[in-house]
């Protein structure tokens, strides 16, 4: 399967802005599950300097400058990417009880596996307390295989959780997402991460696109896809699987990745110090479009 | 035990007192060694000495401090001793080479981090505590490899009991106290110069030629490169250091507002435009130095600084990332890691640490609990037991026990005897091409609260005897005439903020002197009224007495409506009181001292050590003023005036020397000039617009031209016949006059010409245009049309004058805009929320 995305991120400020540095992860990346073919950005005002690197969880970031007056920031991703849908194919095949994987990532004696025990630990936007590790164990009874486990937790936020965009902001502790089981992807993400992480297991945030499917017999509307959010927990000898606890599925020929982190501020897909600028008024707008 | 030897003269009473005393394990009296030669020689001359010597030394030393504003971070005054502290040869080779072989160590540990991580991945450090280090930074990763070796570091050293030395603790990022070690060998040098020379000791001025050599390592291959030292700003309790190292290596001091990334470039924003720069020594945390790519956001981070690191652009010593090293799960396992990365002991050793585990089977009286994770953490064995129980029940793993540490005990001057103190020495090192150097000194420094590592309290230089470094001279490598050429090209970077400082500094300088001269009159004019109570004098003093209330004649000079008539009359002694003291009131002198004492710290590195002498009394004067009341004497009051304008006229003198161009000295010229036409215009309006009889209106004159300093003047030159008109005329008009507004304009102009322009040839700035009009004013005037009056006010002077302030003000806020506008705030863009785009 093949997409075609383009993600525009628009601000409009109240008064002129002097000067603006930016990062913005918008380049989707290879790994085992896609291909991104092309990416290319347009940015308006065009950016007095812009160049790219890699961070530390490898996504790639691009850092740009604009240093003559403006009202209006524009940024357009533009990226074709396949979607590899046989990926997860052997999924079945994996026999590996949550444990043991525990077990393995306490004493990380392998680079892979080193990089891979820093997503066991809490991180900023991710505390772990003893609430979210006692719901968590309800999905990871003794023996179980680490999949059907991951499964069993993500069919649980689905229908347990109440699905609020007006609810949470970016700033609305883990604990308050928890005690009223309301929020979005995002929340949901963060909060099945910190009972992953809760039980000794790696987990690591998602960000990425989702295709949406208009009503039967409606014309698909422009602007109406989605940036989205999930979870992946890491499989020894497998490798990082995701889970989407907003739609409780795993994700096959839809979802596309963008960047990966222990969070949400890990990946922030664009984010920037401006000066001047008075007030700020943002609209984003994400395409999808089936290419075969 | 310190053994007096036979060649000796009889110890002094003060000495042999402290030796008798009984210590715990004391650096003189316990640790001085079978042949205590190093303090020998220094005994030998201060046999001599008697107690009351000793003090009269210890005296001077506190002046010097006192002079030299050296204050610790709690702002209080440091006890630096006349005793100072003497390491025997073999102590110190066994320092350098610990400090040595720990910096090179620490060194390959920044590299193993920030690369390969093999420490890691083999167990020698814990990754799991590492990895929730808050002072472990991922940003670091995406660096040039280049930039992970460190620069200048020190560390914390003290002796055990059985007299091996242990490190207390590593200052990889900011190690601060650098600045006060050469202040104090400053005043050593100078209040023991005998000493000094008789003990042979060791400079540490090789060191610090290397240190700058270091850094020019750097930038050898530019034309003119431009290395800032970064500071918090004066907020930052360690700012006076900073700006005293700024002052000492001639760096330009820097705040992160004065910076800003341009096109991948880390600029100074300073009068002439923006300007690269090269290298920063950063005196502010790596945790939050890059406000866009950090996730800690400060006010204190330069957006886009981590991208010009990352392309080479700029470079940024302690290199960023470098206060991991200061980490508990690194620290608590150094001895391994010496072993497994150089196969050698530690030479300085650690104190001992107990897992949790191991300290359950022991007491906790000696004894306190780290995190490995917080290095911030430090709990008492017996003090916070339960809190400790607490703690590592939840999570042993982030947790352990330390040995408490025995400081070793120095003797320090106090109250005319000496007292011992415990101590720690912290010392410095330096990474260069050719290895490690190490400061061939120590801050020797004590602290009651003696667990606590930070500088502060009581401290003394440390001697090294040089005997066997004969060799001096040879050390010092040529300098390649190119690099000389540089330091000619590094003078005159001023940032934009210290400019406009210096523009301030001048109106209030100026400011302050006039109000002193107005302050003066009225009293005089008052206490006259007091003892020949007339109604001439009565008039002159109520209308005054109205000026300064009414703020005409002081700042912020507001300009009078056009009646003005409704004056009160007595109560002068409040008005005076309250021109002098009331914090109330905007342009009170205190509140104008307070002004030039900001201003002036803001400025501090490019003043003068006497410059800042003087700056340090105007504060005394100021809490002084603080204290007095209403029924303050007038004596008292005009003594006290002689006193401020006294410290005044000496600061002005004493920067009159340093005043280059180059270093926007001229911005505060320009101020004073600025300062001086309002109250000219001020004055001249408030008093002089309103037509009365003749002897009222001359004895108004008189007093306006004495705030002008301009009596004596107008007398000789109009000997004949004397009139508001020849007032206005040499105050106003005249362009030969130094004292007159034309000729303040005319300098104004002639100071405009050092202001950088872009504008072509033939083309007037904004500004210049504003002091061309005033000045073709006052060309084209005379005085009798100034002096004519309608209905008994001079309306055209009041129009004179107030054409005359627009342009001023035009003046200000086009230099405000285009030379001094830095101040923008930076504001976060708001994350693009995830949920923005769901439908």
């Amino acid at each position: 399967m093949k997409y075609k995305i383009k993600h525009s991120t628009t601000y409009n400020y109240s008064d002129f802005v002097s000067l603006c540095q930016n990062q913005a992860r918008l380049t989707p990346k290879t790994n085992r599950g896609q291909i991104c073919h092309s990416s290319r950005v347009e940015i308006e005002p065009t950016p007095t300097y812009l160049q790219t690197f890699t961070d530390y969880f490898n996504n790639q970031v691009t850092a740009f400058e604009i240093a003559i007056q403006h009202k209006k920031l524009k940024v357009t991703m533009i990226s074709e990417v396949e979607l590899l849908v046989g990926a997860n194919s052997n999924l079945e095949s994996v026999d590996i009880a949550w444990r043991k994987v525990r077990d393995l990532l306490v004493k990380p004696n392998t680079a892979e596996l080193l990089k891979t025990s820093e997503f066991v630990l809490p991180s900023q936007l991710i505390p772990i307390d003893i609430g979210i590790k006692e719901y968590a164990l309800i999905s990871f009874d003794a023996h179980k295989n680490i999949i059907s486990a991951c499964k069993d937790l993500m069919a649980r936020i689905f229908h347990e959780f109440h699905y609020d965009p007006g609810f949470t902001t970016i700033s609305t502790p883990l604990s308050t997402v928890f005690a009223q089981k309301r929020g979005v992807c995002q929340d949901f993400a963060h909060f099945a991460l910190a009972c992953i992480r809760s039980v000794g297991l790696a987990g690591r945030y998602v960000s990425g696109y989702i295709e949406t499917m208009p009503p039967e017999g409606e014309e698909k509307l422009e602007g109406a896809d989605a940036t989205h959010a999930w979870f992946a927990v890491f499989v020894p000898n497998f490798g990082w699987v995701d889970f989407d606890p907003t739609n409780n599925v795993l994700p096959r020929d839809q979802h596309i990745t963008l960047a990966v982190g222990r969070d949400f501020s890990d990946v922030t897909p664009l984010k920037g110090v401006v000066f001047g600028g008075g007030s700020q008024l943002l609209d984003v707008a994400v395409d999808m479009i089936r290419m075969e | 035990m310190y053994i007096n030897n036979n060649a000796m003269p009889e110890l002094p009473e003060w000495l042999s007192l402290y030796l008798d005393k009984s210590h715990g394990h004391d650096e003189l009296a316990n640790h001085s060694g079978l042949n205590p030669e190093h303090w020998d020689t220094l005994f030998k001359r201060l046999a001599s000495l008697t107690a009351d010597d000793v003090s009269s030394r210890a005296t001077e030393i506190s002046q010097l401090l006192q002079n030299g504003n050296i204050k610790n971070e709690s702002n209080k005054q440091w006890h630096f001793d006349p005793l100072p502290f003497m390491l025997s040869k073999a102590d110190w080779t066994l320092l350098e080479e610990g400090i040595k072989q720990r910096t090179l160590l620490l060194n390959k540990i920044q590299q193993d981090i920030y690369g390969d991580q093999t420490l890691l991945v083999d167990g020698h450090i814990p990754a799991k505590q590492l990895f929730q280090d808050p002072n472990y930074l991922r940003e670091g990763f995406s660096l040039p490899s280049n930039e992970l070796t460190l620069f200048f570091t020190a560390l914390d050293v003290y002796r055990t009991p059985t007299g091996e030395f242990k490190v207390l603790s590593d200052h990889c990022q900011c190690p601060l106290g650098l600045g006060l070690l050469i202040k104090s060998r400053i005043i050593a040098r100078r209040v023991m110069a005998e000493e000094f020379a008789e003990c042979n000791v060791q400079q540490i001025k090789e060191f610090l030629n290397l240190f700058q050599e270091g850094i020019n390592e750097y930038t050898h291959y530019m034309d003119d490169p431009r290395i800032v030292i970064l500071t918090q700003g004066i907020d930052d309790p360690n700012y006076n250091e900073h700006a005293f190292l700024s002052t000492y290596f001639g760096y330009t001091l820097v705040q992160s507002a004065d910076l800003t990334v341009r096109g991948g470039d880390v600029c100074l924003k300073s009068l002439q435009g923006l300007g690269k720069i090269n290298v920063i020594l950063r005196w502010v945390s790596d945790r939050c130095i890059d406000s866009l790519e950090q996730t800690e956001y400060s006010l204190h981070g330069i957006p886009g600084l981590l991208q010009s690191v990352r392309q080479g652009s700029v470079k940024v010593l302690n290199p960023f990332g470098s206060g991991v090293l200061s980490s508990p799960s690194i620290k608590c396992n150094l001895e391994k890691l010496s072993q497994q990365i150089l196969k050698q002991p530690l030479l300085l050793g650690e104190p001992n640490y107990l897992n949790v585990k191991e300290a359950q089977a022991v007491d906790w009286n000696n004894l306190e609990l780290l995190s490995a994770i917080d290095p911030a953490l430090k709990l008492d064995g017996v003090l916070d037991e339960q809190e400790i129980k607490l703690l590592i029940s939840k999570e042993p793993d982030n947790y352990f026990f330390q040995e408490k540490p025995s400081f070793s005990s120095a003797p320090f001057w106090h109250d005319g005897q000496l007292i011992s103190k415990p101590v720690v020495f912290r010392c410095y090192a330096l990474t260069t091409e050719n290895g490690v150097e190490v400061l061939p000194s120590a801050l020797c420094f004590s602290n009651e609260k003696s667990n606590n590592p930070r500088v502060s309290g009581w401290i003394k230089d440390t001697w090294i005897n040089t005997a066997d470094r004969v060799d001096l001279g040879e050390h010092n490598p040529p300098v390649p005439i190119r690099k000389r050429m540089d330091v000619t090209l590094l003078e005159g970077v001023i940032s934009s903020r210290t400019a406009e400082h210096l523009f301030w500094l001048g109106r209030y300088l100026e400011r302050c002197e006039n109000t002193i001269r107005i302050l003066r009159i009225f009293i005089d004019k008052y206490t006259e009224f007091s003892v020949y109570p007339d109604s001439i004098r009565k008039s002159i003093v109520a209308r005054l007495s109205n000026a300064i209330k009414s703020q005409y004649i002081v700042y912020p000079y507001v300009e009078p409506d056009l009646k003005l008539d409704g004056i009160d009359v007595n109560l002068s002694k409040e008005t005076a009181f309250q021109l002098l003291a009331d914090e109330q009131c905007a342009g009170s002198i205190i509140n104008t001292l307070k002004y030039i004492a900001n201003a002036s710290v803001q400025i501090q590195e490019l003043l003068s050590h006497d410059s800042r002498r003087i700056i340090d009394d105007i504060s005394e004067q100021i809490k002084i003023f603080k204290n007095v009341n209403i029924n303050i004497p007038t004596r008292a009051m005009q003594s006290s005036l002689d006193r401020v304008i006294g410290s005044i006229m000496a600061f002005n003198g004493s920067i009159t020397d340093c005043m280059p161009n180059s270093n926007g000295w001229f911005l505060l010229e320009m101020g004073r000039r600025v300062e001086r036409s309002l109250q000219i215009t001020s004055l001249s309006t408030a008093l002089l617009t309103k037509e009365l009889d003749e002897p009222e209106e001359l004895g108004l004159l008189e007093a306006v031209l004495s705030c002008q300093v301009s009596l004596v003047t107008h007398k000789r030159r109009y000997r004949m016949y004397q009139t508001i008109g020849t007032g206005l005329e040499l105050l106003l008009l005249d362009a030969e006059y130094p004292r007159s507004l034309l000729f303040q304009l005319e300098e104004i102009n002639k100071l405009c010409k050092h202001l950088p322009t872009k504008r072509r040839q033939g083309v007037i700035a904004a500004h210049e245009k504003a002091i061309l009009l005033s000045k073709t004013s006052c060309y084209v005037t005379e005085k009798d049309y100034l002096q004519k009056s309608e209905n008994g006010q001079r309306n055209q002077l009041i129009e004179f004058n107030h054409n005359t302030r627009m342009n001023l003000d035009t003046f200000c806020d086009v230099l405000l805009l285009q030379y001094f506008s830095h101040t923008q705030t930076a504001n976060k863009l708001n994350w693009t929320n995830i949920e923005q785009a769901q439908s």
